[in-house]
């Protein structure tokens, strides 16, 4: 058994629409190990979501495995699951849908603690008071609803509730994104310092390239409900090895990279019909005859660095994509 | 050649808590075929502005004040409304941010994008139509248009269905186009596909963009001239090159700082911006920004500042800007 805090095996999850199936996860494989900063890279379509609910047992996979501290989720009686859900914890794009609108501020932290029966009420009141004040929200938000507090605040609000049971592990859904720019680095700061003081695992799930690589150590990028590149956040952006995430990299405004833009686009339809072989074949510009064909695995492409990309097995993939054709 | 000349607009807004300025005093000229970016926060009166050039403010709830909007020398704050119905997609067209609600979801896009071109004068042929419906859906790059006519918005990726928004946006060849987000609501890799379709239309037309957005990169990438605004005025503008090099108000510096790059250091502190933009009801008397600046003097605090012309290009609204001289 691997050390992993969260591990997925080859998880697959489809959803029937009109009686066909949409792989919304296709064999999916990947490990958190303790104190990592996990980030999950993708656009819409990609299966993030899918991937979110799953590691949070809100969903199961239809074939696969989600693993947390070497044991299968799916396995796991009520005593197993309250366990996990004391270790486990979230927070969201939209701290406005995910906190109770009629609930006070208190009451919205202290609920995870008294679900779980964590102390008296007044041992409560204390954690919930020091957890307020270490996200740097005034003590008087207390007894605020969240209608009484800009985004920001509401998004301290939401970290909070989520630290208060000390969890392991926090799921980060795209947690700055619905802020506005001058907001997003305080909570990005307040993230990055809660997790070295608490020594927190992260799984950081974000659209936002720059945003990653500042916060995580390793990255997977996913494309059509794949993985398709994986491994060290400065080795995945210094010589990316799948041309997605390369198409990923030179669409980021400002990166001064002027590469050719990769066409085309996931539509409502991809996931119901996905392309034959390499699921990126169609908007890949270094296609070639094979890559329709032949579905590629992850190939090895660097120390704890993989690739779903021909060209990689191949070994003509040196450095950067770009000097193919 | 001068197309837009905005002087001392003020929009007036009406709350339940009371009227504010939330375009305050905002000047900007914008020549034919110039992009100017138009930047600001949620609330700093960005999106307002655009909604007062065309007059297509909520009734009773909203109204222009103070100030003029020529265009071509006509004063628009002044035209009848029945004149001024005549220039909105005529001279002036709009790209909003979520195409789902701009299209309408029953129509067919080749319907809705006749309707466009039959507004043309002179008014094409009833057989021209056709022709001239599949021509724009081409410009704007929808692959074999002709075959999409009958499609519904549903049936579209997001991309494609900003591209049919342009697409209707753009047919009568407007002098100025404003859009307002137009990519936020896309994914990354199809962001960089539609502003370079934007740039591709003004280099063709020669047509001027107003492009309102949060995201500061992406004006660095696609306009010649950018305006940052905070809390209802526009505190530094300039050509990009200046401005995002050499930015000079403290705010404009501060958001460039507070931005996680796909270069900077990883892990290190982000710039933050302390505190939240003012509540527009009780702006503090002196300059907006004073209360969360770290520069801030009595000066500052007791008065607003003058816009003072920035070395390089551009003004800035900024005590300290005087000072630099």
């Amino acid at each position: 058994m691997s050390d992993a805090l969260l591990e997925l095996r080859g998880v697959t999850r489809l959803f029937p629409v009109r009686g066909k199936p949409l792989r919304a996860l296709d064999g999916v494989s990947l490990s958190v190990e303790p104190g990592d900063a996990y980030g999950i890279a993708g656009e819409s379509g990609s299966g993030k979501s899918t991937l979110v609910r799953l590691a949070l047992l809100l969903d199961r996979p239809t074939s696969g495995a989600v693993y947390f501290r070497g044991r299968d989720l799916a396995t796991l009686d009520r005593a197993g699951r309250a366990e996990f859900r004391r270790s486990v914890q979230a927070v969201f794009q939209d701290a406005t849908a995910s906190l109770n609108p009629r609930q006070r501020v208190r009451d919205l932290v202290a609920e995870p603690l008294e679900a779980q029966r964590l102390g008296t009420r007044r041992e409560i009141d204390r954690r919930v008071r020091d957890g307020v004040v270490e996200v740097g929200l005034p003590e008087r938000a207390l007894r605020s609803f969240p209608h009484q507090l800009s985004g920001g605040q509401r998004q301290r609000v939401a970290i909070a509730r989520a630290l208060a049971i000390e969890p392991s592990l926090v799921i980060l859904d795209e947690p700055v994104s619905a802020l506005d720019m001058s907001i997003r680095s305080q909570v990005l700061n307040l993230l990055l310092e809660l997790k070295e003081r608490h020594g927190l695992t992260y799984l950081l799930v974000a659209h936002d390239l720059a945003l990653l690589r500042h916060v995580t150590d390793r990255i997977a990028v996913m494309y059509l409900g794949r993985v398709v590149e994986d491994g060290g956040t400065d080795d995945v952006f210094a010589s990316p090895q799948h041309p997605y995430t390369e198409a990923l990299l030179a669409a980021v405004p400002g990166s001064g990279v002027e590469r050719s833009v990769v066409a085309g686009e996931v539509g409502p339809a991809s996931a119901l019909a996905l392309p034959s072989g390499c699921r990126f074949h169609p908007r890949c510009p270094h296609a070639y005859e094979r890559c329709p064909v032949d579905d590629p695995p992850l190939y090895p492409a660097g120390p704890g660095h993989v690739s779903a990309c021909h060209l990689v097995e191949a070994g003509t993939k040196r450095g950067r994509l770009a000097a193919a054709p | 050649m001068t197309l837009l000349e905005v002087e001392n607009l003020t929009t007036r807004i009406a709350t339940r808590g009371g009227a504010f300025n939330a375009v305050d005093g905002v000047s900007f000229a914008l020549d034919r075929g110039e992009a100017l970016g138009l930047v600001g926060e949620s609330g700093s009166g960005k999106s307002m502005t655009c909604l007062s050039l065309v007059r297509l403010l909520p009734k009773r709830a909203a109204q222009i004040v103070d100030g003029s909007v020529r265009l071509d020398g006509q004063d628009l704050t002044a035209l009848p409304e029945r004149s001024l119905r005549r220039l909105r997609g005529s001279e002036i067209a709009m790209i909003l941010q979520d195409p789902l609600l701009s299209l309408n979801p029953v129509f067919t896009i080749g319907s809705q994008v006749a309707e466009a071109v039959r507004l043309e004068r002179p008014r094409p042929r009833r057989d021209e139509v056709r022709a001239r419906t599949i021509a724009e859906l081409a410009r704007v790059h929808i692959p074999s248009p002709e075959q999409r006519l009958g499609s519904y918005p549903f049936q579209f990726s997001g991309g494609m269905r900003q591209r049919v928004a342009a697409a209707i946006s753009i047919a009568r060849g407007p002098k100025l186009l404003i859009a307002d987000e137009p990519t936020t609501a896309l994914d990354v890799t199809t962001q960089r596909q539609f502003l370079d379709l934007l740039t591709e239309l003004r280099r063709e037309d020669e047509m001027a963009l107003l492009l309102v957005t949060h995201d500061l990169a992406l004006v660095r990438e696609t306009c010649d001239r950018v305006a940052i605004m905070y809390a209802g005025r526009i505190v530094e503008h300039g050509p990009v090159g200046r401005v995002f090099d050499a930015p000079s108000h403290p705010y404009t510096r501060a958001l460039l700082e507070s931005i996680p790059s796909l270069t900077g250091a990883r892990r290190a502190r982000l710039t933050q911006i302390a505190g939240e933009p003012p509540d527009m009801h009780e702006l503090p008397v002196g300059c907006r920004f004073a209360p969360r600046c770290p520069f801030a003097d009595e000066r500052g605090r007791a008065s607003y500042p003058p816009s003072f012309a920035v070395p390089g290009g551009g003004e800035a609204a900024c005590w300290l800007q005087g000072d630099r001289g």
